[in-house]
């Protein structure tokens, strides 16, 4: 076998070679062009007699069928597929590399010949080239998400994670709505450290559809891996006042109606709603914001480098008897009236 | 026994009949939890409303004790005495009201409603903030509903029911989840569906079902109306203090509660919600 010139589209094979074929008598179609009914019934026929000479270990006459049929149509993607193996296996890899870019050269828009061809030409180093055929691939109008993912997974198989998020990134342009897609793009950013942007697609993923397999990964990295909470915002101490704010609104909704729905009745209730918005503020404090400033600094566990400092459980368990304590104190401020009456009728 | 199966067949049947007119929910469409937590503080409080009205109050109502029925809800119901006046238990009604129901279509409707859209809430509040939010937002219902009607210390009537609080949980629904769908059923969105689906089979390839008993409905569209529909009575009760056995204007007063959600919601849901992300 001979060399071939890399990007020749022609192939130049030996005369004798299996592979070399009558010239065409017209332009080889694509897969989106029809064959005539004779066409369709000449490729079946030439498809059947490759097989059979495959199975007869008859290698030439099976390749020579083969791209006949791709003078027919420059994209037959199981002629294609078939002969590229055989020529590479036979180690006529020029001659393989030689079809695929005619299929590709004639327009194809079919993705497993895109996919054929990153195959191709990664078996035979020709890297520049698989990343140009992936990006194309990644255009296509109609190329199937999951191939584009395969092509994706295979850059990232193949320490190029930055190629697969340029494929995904051009590939959701066509397909907005793929959850797939979406998830594995957060996944390679995660890989490239890119957390942020890793974030979005995650929540774009998680949008789709949080009830479906991709749904739930997405979440579960969203929730798991990738911090919704800055720092600063874990250590806010305006966050924690927000939720002790709560429960003083409860306190002073309560002390209003014990004083008769009149403000300028409210008279010691005050004392007690502020007391509630103290009491409110350490049971927050010793539950659901542990990390908070200043509380965290003073009273946290350190040793962990990579989150802020957590208040110490011992420490919690006594901010939040205590916070409990000032809300009993803070509920009798509140309801003179209606406790009182509580308890004449109950005889206390 | 026999009556309350039958009180429960008509209250059913009630419902069944009031969904050919407007939506009944019974669905959050997709239900995601997202803190996967199991909505046990909602059921609770659907426990609790049920064992009051089952256990307390339907033994009077089945005996005929209209008068010890009657003096229940003067006593637990909301009113405006017991505050002015120190009566009953003070305060504390603006709890016990909203825990007593007065027919098993009172309690199956609000129930119904507060599972629909009381579990996303719960998940997006954590179990007892979503109780503390629970009874803020009955208890807004409450004294603004006092507050805000002209007639309604000379009526002293008390109010019942649980959908004040109820139409708290809908409106911080719509506050976190405008962008959902609730499952529904309803008579005439689904004639206008079998009507939409004739052009479409007559004229295009398509060939949607004919007939859906259930639909989507996106939850603005649901409760935003609903919102418009108490608002209407609610601006003749603060004009006129027309009474109705219907507390509308505590309906409104409960689903503006809606807006403190922000101080109930855990900081990351907060955090989210702020960047605009999906809840």
């Amino acid at each position: 076998m001979e060399a071939v010139p890399p990007n020749s589209l022609v192939p130049q094979n030996p005369p004798n070679h299996p592979s070399s074929s009558p010239p065409p008598t017209s332009q080889p179609k694509t897969i989106n062009e029809p064959l005539t009914a004779a066409e369709v019934q000449r490729v079946e026929k030439l498809l059947n007699y490759a097989e059979v000479a495959m199975h007869r270990r008859n290698l030439e006459a099976a390749v020579k069928a083969w791209t006949a049929v791709l003078e027919m149509r420059v994209d037959h993607p199981e002629a294609l597929a078939k002969a590229t193996k055989a020529l590479y296996d036979g180690y006529f890899t020029e001659d393989a590399w030689t079809l695929m870019l005619r299929a590709l050269r004639g327009g194809s828009t079919s993705s497993t010949v895109y996919l054929l061809g990153i195959e191709l030409a990664e078996k035979i180093g020709r890297w520049r080239e698989a990343d140009e055929i992936r990006m194309r691939l990644a255009r296509l109008p109609d190329a199937d998400p999951d191939i584009i993912l395969k092509a994706a997974q295979q850059l990232k198989d193949a320490g190029h994670p930055e190629n697969a998020v340029k494929l995904l990134e051009n590939a959701l342009q066509r397909h907005p709505e793929n959850q797939t897609l979406w998830r594995f793009l957060g996944d390679t950013y995660r890989q490239t450290r890119q957390p942020k942007r890793a974030a979005v697609a995650y929540d774009q993923a998680a949008r789709l559809g949080p009830r479906t397999e991709d749904g739930k990964k997405a979440e579960a990295a969203l929730r798991f891996e990738i911090p919704v909470m800055s720092e600063r915002e874990q250590r806010s101490f305006l966050l924690a006042f927000r939720e002790a704010m709560a429960v003083s609104l409860l306190f002073l909704m309560l002390g209003f109606q014990d004083a008769g729905l009149d403000f300028s009745q409210m008279g010691r209730r005050w004392l007690g709603v502020g007391l509630s918005v103290l009491g409110g503020y350490l049971l927050v404090t010793a539950t659901s914001a542990t990390r908070q400033f200043p509380f965290g600094s003073w009273l946290g566990d350190k040793s962990d480098q990579d989150d802020p400092p957590e208040i110490v459980p011992e420490a919690r368990a006594v901010i939040g008897l205590l916070g409990g304590v000032l809300l009993l104190v803070a509920f009798k401020l509140v309801l003179p009236i209606a406790l009182s009456l509580l308890a004449a009728k109950w005889g206390v | 026994m026999a009556i309350i199966l039958l009180a429960i067949l008509f209250t059913i049947l009630e419902l069944l009949l009031s969904s050919l007119v407007y939506p009944m929910p019974y669905k959050d469409s997709r239900g995601e939890m997202r803190y996967r937590t199991l909505p046990w503080m909602t059921w609770t409080i659907i426990g609790l409303n049920v064992v009051v009205f089952m256990l307390w109050l339907v033994p009077d109502m089945v005996g005929y004790r209209y008068a010890a029925l009657r003096s229940k809800y003067f006593l637990y119901g909301y009113r405006e005495a017991e505050l002015y006046q120190a009566q009953s238990i003070g305060a504390f009604v603006t709890f016990t009201s909203i825990f007593m129901h007065g027919s098993f279509a009172h309690l199956f409707g609000n129930m119904l409603y507060l599972r629909v859209f009381g579990f996303r809430v719960e998940d997006a509040c954590g179990p007892w903030r979503f109780l503390a939010y629970y009874l803020l937002a009955g208890m807004a219902a409450n004294v603004f509903d006092a507050m805000l009607n002209p007639l309604e210390s000379q009526a002293n009537l008390p109010g019942i029911g649980a959908s004040g609080a109820i139409s708290g949980v809908m409106g911080a629904y719509l506050i976190l989840f405008y962008g959902e769908r609730i499952t529904c059923l309803w008579g005439i969105g689904s004639f206008l569906r079998f009507l939409s689906v004739i052009p479409i089979r007559l004229f295009s390839r398509r060939r949607p079902d004919w007939w859906h008993w259930r639909l989507q409905i996106p939850s603005v569209l649901l409760l935003f109306p609903f919102l418009i529909m108490e608002t209407v009575p609610s601006i003749t009760i603060i004009k006129s203090g027309y009474q109705s056995n219907i507390g509308h204007l505590a309906h409104v007063m409960g689903f503006l509660a809606g807006f403190t959600i922000f101080l109930f919601i855990r900081k990351d849901m907060l955090m989210r919600y702020i960047r605009g992300r999906a809840l």
